[in-house]
């Protein structure tokens, strides 16, 4: 028995001493492109993204991975994680001062955008050093601006949405598209509406405090606290005033998007919402939602948002990540992702910018079915304010809505 | 050789110093160090966001009165939750003891056991929900005019659907524990005896079976409330926001958008395992003084 103990701690100690392989350290901004694919070719990129929807899922799976392994000999590992998930890895590995990161690559957007710059947990500037970042306008807000801070190439935009409500035509023939009549309908349905407690919800809680500043451009800049108590106080009170004809009498709130989905689809709440303006063709061709269903955005805006690929300062594959952003950028992944039944993620390509083949190809993409068409959402998109807004707006709605 | 002569020989064995050794390396080791790990971090000592010694995380963490509430709210529930699976168990296993013992009816009692708290959360939503299975068994008969007339069950603010849930979870365990116990201890034996002393039924169930079953059951059941302390999955899908149970809210603050929050979540981490860390050692103690002989001492 003290044998096997002594070999146990001798092992503990040897593994402690095993040098772990220094990170990949060569200076690929400066790398000519075609050794950064020569160097990506037949290694595994391992990238955490969201997985909570069948179609991204199958499109990732089953377009995106064997192109990659057909074209640049790169295995896409995709492991299930989100934001704040990714957020703690790279934080829990900074905080051990692992030079390795197990994440070659991420899905993120703004506020993500914003902990990992915190954290220094982001490489770059590599987007400009794409060959298809050509396609993209940088100068577009809302590509080149996220939450109000400036890229700076530590992102590459992977594609654009706007928050739309959704609804079905059946229940609600009419749906409120002011904050005054969605309050006047929560009042005559009550326990109908609600909001889901997470990004979606405080996404449409940002809509709203735009509208209340005024609309358009009027919480564009760094974050205001001032402004932020006097705009989020009548927030809570046009809240607190709906929350007792919300679902559960406001007592408790949805955790989760797909609650809220569920819920509406089996009839329980009038009204869902997605951060994806296409979702409700999606759930439809999953027969998740009746197809009598519709989206709709507030006559005073909904946030559009871009969603980004980042490549953590710690990946030990940075030139295959690189090589797999370069292709999720490609006009032929956006142009498939675009496609209404295969995701209807919307491009960040400058359609101006493309070659006459592709240019035309996206001009004439397939309709929406349910959805509302893209030019028609556009005039009522409004800008991410910077992060603070986000982070405080779920901390005070708990302490100021769910507390109360 | 008494038993504790042979218990203390068995002690200075080599191997009993090993598993010594491997007990402190593999079981509280770990967990030691993660708990100085969390503290250091509440105190801003450790950490890549790190400023130096402060006790500003401590503060906020000690006067945000939600945790206390969750505390409180999860201490109860736990509690509860034990004391009513217990004397279900117990009234079962008086009521029911040779038809308990039959193997298919032991078998079955497994199958709870089984399912993850996760899946039993999803279960309990698709039967208890606002237009789950039973309200629309209800609309169907005409029990209420249409599903949203169904009472709250789930995400209400008493916790019934959280509790339903724990509740067909623990039961099995806590019966199949209390069955154990009953054949172990002999009970017919003395059950035997009290008659035989003139203890009428309700006697012989109060001092002797349930006396014994809850002496001999009390330590398992107190770690087990501990453990249900720390319910997560079942109260975060059916559960609601305020209060959360304790590991609901932890989990909140650890993974939320505000980097700060990080030490607050750690320092409610010791505040949390420094709670229950004194109530075992409160029952412990009082335990020891109530039965200094026991065998759990």
């Amino acid at each position: 028995m003290r044998k096997i103990l002594i070999a146990i701690l001798l092992s503990a100690i040897i593994a402690c001493n095993t040098q772990a392989p220094k990170p990949a350290d060569q200076d690929w901004l400066n790398t000519p492109w075609p050794a950064i694919e020569q160097a990506a070719k037949g290694s595994t990129v391992h990238l955490m993204m969201w997985q909570g929807d069948p179609l991204i899922n199958a499109y990732m799976a089953e377009w995106v991975v064997p192109a990659l392994k057909k074209r640049y000999d790169i295995n896409l590992d995709i492991a299930p994680g989100q934001g704040t998930e990714i957020v703690k890895v790279l934080l829990a590995e900074k905080d051990a001062g692992k030079q390795n990161s197990s994440i070659d690559l991420c899905w993120i957007n703004g506020e993500t955008f914003f902990q990992l710059r915190q954290i220094n947990a982001l490489y770059g500037p590599y987007a400009p050093k794409l060959p298809n970042a050509q396609y993209i306008d940088f100068e577009n807000p809302f590509i080149g601006i996220d939450f109000q801070q400036k890229v700076e190439g530590y992102e590459c935009p992977w594609g654009n949405v706007q928050l739309a409500l959704i609804y079905d035509t059946l229940r609600t023939p009419v749906p409120p598209v002011t904050m005054e009549a969605f309050e006047t309908y929560c009042k005559a349905h009550s326990g109908k509406c609600t909001l889901p407690y997470e990004f979606t919800g405080m996404t449409l809680l940002k809509s709203w405090l735009i509208t209340l500043a005024g609309g358009g451009n009027a919480l564009d800049g760094p974050f205001d606290e001032k402004r932020y108590q006097e705009l989020s106080t009548k927030l809570w009170a046009y809240i607190n005033r709906v929350k007792p004809y919300f679902w559960r009498k406001g007592v408790t709130f949805p955790e989760s998007l797909a609650a809220m989905h569920q819920m509406f689809a089996n009839g329980e709440l009038d009204f869902t919402m997605s951060n994806n303006d296409n979702e409700v063709d999606n759930k439809i061709l999953q027969k998740t939602f009746p197809g009598t269903s519709k989206s709709f955005v507030f006559e005073s805006g909904t946030i559009q948002n871009t969603h980004f690929m980042g490549i953590p300062s710690g990946a030990v594959n940075k030139a295959g990540a690189m090589v797999v952003v370069n292709f999720l950028i490609s006009p032929e992944a956006q142009f498939q992702k675009l496609l209404p039944d295969v995701w209807g993620d919307g491009t960040i390509l400058s359609i101006e910018k493309l070659p006459d083949e592709w240019k035309t190809k996206f001009e004439n993409v397939p309709q929406r079915h349910n959805a509302l068409l893209r030019s028609a959402i556009q005039p009522f998109a409004l800008k991410e304010p910077a992060p603070e807004y986000m982070i405080r707006l779920y901390s005070d709605f708990r302490k100021f809505v769910i507390e109360q | 050789m008494s038993a504790t002569a042979q218990k203390n020989t068995m002690y200075r064995r080599p191997q009993g110093h090993a598993a010594l050794v491997f007990f402190l390396l593999l079981g509280v080791l770990p967990l030691a160090a993660g708990l100085v790990y969390a503290g250091l971090y509440s105190f801003g000592l450790i950490g890549y966001l790190r400023a130096g010694f402060t006790l500003q995380y401590w503060y906020i963490t000690l006067t945000y009165k939600a945790l206390w509430a969750s505390l409180a709210l999860s201490l109860g529930f736990a509690a509860t939750v034990s004391a009513v699976s217990f004397f279900l168990a117990l009234r079962c296993v008086i009521a029911l003891h040779p038809h308990l013992k039959q193997r298919g009816v032991r078998f079955s009692l497994h199958l709870p056991l089984a399912l993850p708290p996760l899946v039993a959360a999803f279960v309990s939503f698709q039967w208890l929900g606002g237009t789950g299975m039973l309200a629309r068994g209800a609309h169907a008969i005409g029990l209420i005019q249409a599903t949203d007339a169904f009472p709250v069950l789930v995400n209400d603010p008493y916790y019934i659907g959280v509790f339903v849930t724990l509740l067909l979870l623990n039961f099995p365990f806590i019966l199949l524990l209390v069955l154990d116990q009953y054949d172990r201890a002999g009970i017919p034996e003395y059950v035997h005896l009290a008659a035989t002393l003139g203890g009428n039924s309700a006697q012989i169930r109060r001092k002797v079976i349930q006396a014994i079953l809850i002496h001999r059951v009390l330590p398992t059941l107190v770690l087990y409330t501990v453990f249900l302390f720390g319910a997560f999955e079942v109260p975060l899908l059916l559960g609601q926001q305020s209060p959360a149970m304790i590991s609901v809210l932890i989990s909140q603050k650890f993974s939320k958008f505000n980097l700060a929050d990080v030490p607050v979540a750690y320092a409610c981490v010791v505040l949390y395992a420094g709670v229950l860390l004194v109530l075992i050692a409160c029952f412990w103690r009082w335990h020891f003084r109530q039965s200094p002989n026991s065998e759990h001492a």
